[in-house]
């Protein structure tokens, strides 16, 4: 994660070393892949956080990216870094965990969207109220947002993790502040 | 610059490259606008309160768990057969090969058939099997 668009020396190394890594793993090599998954752990809870909260599915998605990566190890061709690739799938699987729920809510328990976030009572921060609003956010404005304003990728490296427009990455920033900004100045009369 | 502009300027000054003329003209614009500004710069503590400075992590041990999750549902195990044939494809290929050529060097008919080692047998009809007559067979004999 970097919010300069030219890869350092550090990225450069960190790249080949997981090159080398990835090719261990094609052989079966369990170590190497044990290196890989300590090397990116951080990354991927940050972002599967961000949109499940800590809560136990998280942690559950969070095995899940990294068994998906092994098992498609063959299917990765090192076009983007194994950090994006990752990203890519943690935020694929938390965005269909969130669907999932919406629709186990919507037969079992019917519930306001964004419940799995803890409702935020009176004496909440700030904080926890900008986050209960953000999962309440269409899931493609959560993604965004997360990767953006919450992991601190810059506009280009979301717009790769997530394979769309650069532009449709700004305009989804800015409707999505000023959603945002509404729901919060609601809280702040209240 | 009505509100609604300098707000989307604002905005975009977050996450794009602004040129010199559009950083004086924002900083101008809000600074002739202090309600604007003060009411813009709730967006600047959002962002703030929202970007992680401590590392995240799935707890303890984490790795492990997954390196046994894979090891249960016996991927490992698939990985390991493919990286083995893998390693052995191209020899395995060249004796594949190598045999075909046998069989058609030493076959009659140079053909896919005897490459493969086909050879046409002649069966028994049913009609054979059920002409013989095991009685008659045996009386004759004695």
């Amino acid at each position: 994660m970097s919010n300069s668009q030219k890869p350092t020396n550090n990225d450069h190394q960190m790249n080949q070393r997981d090159e080398t890594l990835v090719n261990e793993s094609r052989n079966g090599d369990m170590v190497a892949f044990k290196e890989l998954v300590e090397r990116h752990e951080g990354k991927v809870a940050g972002v599967v956080k961000s949109i499940l909260g800590d809560t136990t599915e998280a942690a559950d998605v969070g095995q899940e990216v990294f068994i998906r990566f092994y098992e498609s190890l063959d299917k990765f061709k090192g076009e983007s870094a194994v950090s994006t690739y990752l990203i890519r799938i943690a935020i694929n699987l938390s965005l269909n965990e969130i669907k999932r729920r919406k629709r186990r809510n919507l037969f079992f328990m019917p519930i306001e969207e964004g419940h799995w976030v803890k409702t935020p009572d009176e004496h909440a921060d700030m904080k926890d109220i900008v986050h209960y609003e953000i999962s309440r956010l269409d899931v493609d404005f959560q993604a965004v947002v997360t990767l953006r304003m919450m992991e601190g990728y810059s506009t280009e490296e979301t717009a790769e993790i997530l394979g769309i427009p650069l532009g449709t990455v700004l305009s989804r920033l800015s409707r999505a502040q000023k959603k945002l900004k509404l729901v919060l100045a609601k809280h702040y009369k209240a | 610059m009505t509100p609604q502009e300098i707000e989307d300027l604002y905005i975009r000054s977050f996450d794009e490259p602004m040129t010199a003329e559009e950083k004086d003209l924002l900083l101008k614009a809000l600074k002739s606008n202090p309600g604007v500004a003060t009411d813009l710069s709730n967006y600047k503590r959002m962002r703030e309160m929202l970007l992680k400075t401590s590392p995240s992590t799935f707890g303890p041990f984490f790795s492990r768990k997954v390196i046994t999750k894979i090891q249960n549902v016996g991927v490992q195990i698939d990985r390991q057969i493919i990286a083995f044939f893998k390693k052995y494809q191209l020899v395995a290929m060249g004796v594949v090969i190598a045999l075909l050529a046998l069989n058609a060097v030493f076959a009659d008919q140079l053909d896919l058939q005897s490459m493969f080692g086909l050879e046409e047998t002649t069966t028994p009809t049913t009609d054979d099997i059920i002409s013989f007559d095991f009685y008659e067979t045996l009386n004759n004999d004695l």
